[in-house]
């Protein structure tokens, strides 16, 4: 490929990159404008809004998909969802590192039941135990509804 | 010889990148230069203009423009860049050669 074409094809990538979301509004923006128009068209051939709406959006042969379309020719589909994969490993990771801050905690705990990691726990537990008692009215009464079906 | 989608393809390319060379349009302008131009012969489908668009964009033949609309509205205008005159002629002499021999095969007197 010619280096020109890498003078025209860079500031885009990057732009998608960095400004994906402002770049995701314009083409979004572009495509309505679009689908203005031909609402425009059909309703000047006698369609109702909601007509012309539809058949905008048949010959359009499904907006998502074509954003889809698009954003493949981007190139950088590889990139983002690498970035993806590696946000949701690094959301994924969290609840694990915070088993690992409240292990020692309980190692603690054996040792000195009044210690804060153990006032910690105890609250929490409280506030599960809540949880529970709340959703157990919910399990009870499903419990009960479900006898009264199965019973019909 | 190239696979029959490469080549509707190339002649889509080929269509849209002359459209761009006589005026900076948007997407909506594209469609109704074009059919008008080919007297409603040729009428590209809005399923495949946008992603065609994108991809020349993409390529570095036309290069796209915020811009107000005559009817105040705005839109996305694409032009020709230096690349993609370079492209259009390149296509242009590509499409006279194949049109041409396809032309000469179907004139032949059978028989």
């Amino acid at each position: 490929m010619r280096p020109e074409h890498w003078l025209y094809t860079i500031p885009l990538r990057l732009r998608s990159l960095f400004r994906g979301r402002h770049v995701e509004q314009e083409l979004d923006e572009e495509l309505q404008f679009h689908l203005g128009h031909k609402i425009e068209q059909g309703i000047a051939r006698g369609l109702s809004q909601k007509e012309a709406r539809y058949a905008a959006m048949r010959a359009m042969e499904g907006l998502e998909q074509r954003k889809e379309e698009i954003r493949d020719m981007r190139g950088i589909h590889w990139l983002t969802d690498f970035v993806d994969d590696a946000r949701f490993a690094i959301r994924s990771l969290r609840p694990q590192n915070r088993c690992c801050m409240l292990a020692p905690g309980n190692l603690f705990r054996r040792q000195r039941p009044c210690g804060p990691s153990s006032l910690l726990q105890n609250s929490s537990n409280i506030r599960s135990r809540k949880r529970i008692h709340r959703n157990s009215r919910e399990v009870l009464h499903l419990f009960g509804h479900d006898r009264r079906s199965s019973a019909q | 010889m190239s696979k029959p989608n490469d080549l509707v393809q190339r002649t889509l390319d080929l269509l849209l990148l002359k459209i761009l060379a006589l005026e900076p349009l948007h997407g909506w302008a594209v469609s109704l230069r074009l059919k008008s131009i080919s007297g409603d012969v040729l009428q590209v489908s809005e399923g495949s203009l946008y992603p065609a668009l994108h991809k020349l964009e993409q390529e570095g033949w036309i290069t796209a423009e915020w811009k107000q609309t005559e009817n105040n509205r705005r839109a996305k205008f694409y032009s020709l860049t230096r690349l993609g005159r370079k492209q259009l002629e390149s296509e242009a002499a590509n499409w006279h050669r194949l049109s041409s021999a396809i032309s000469h095969v179907v004139r032949l007197e059978e028989a």
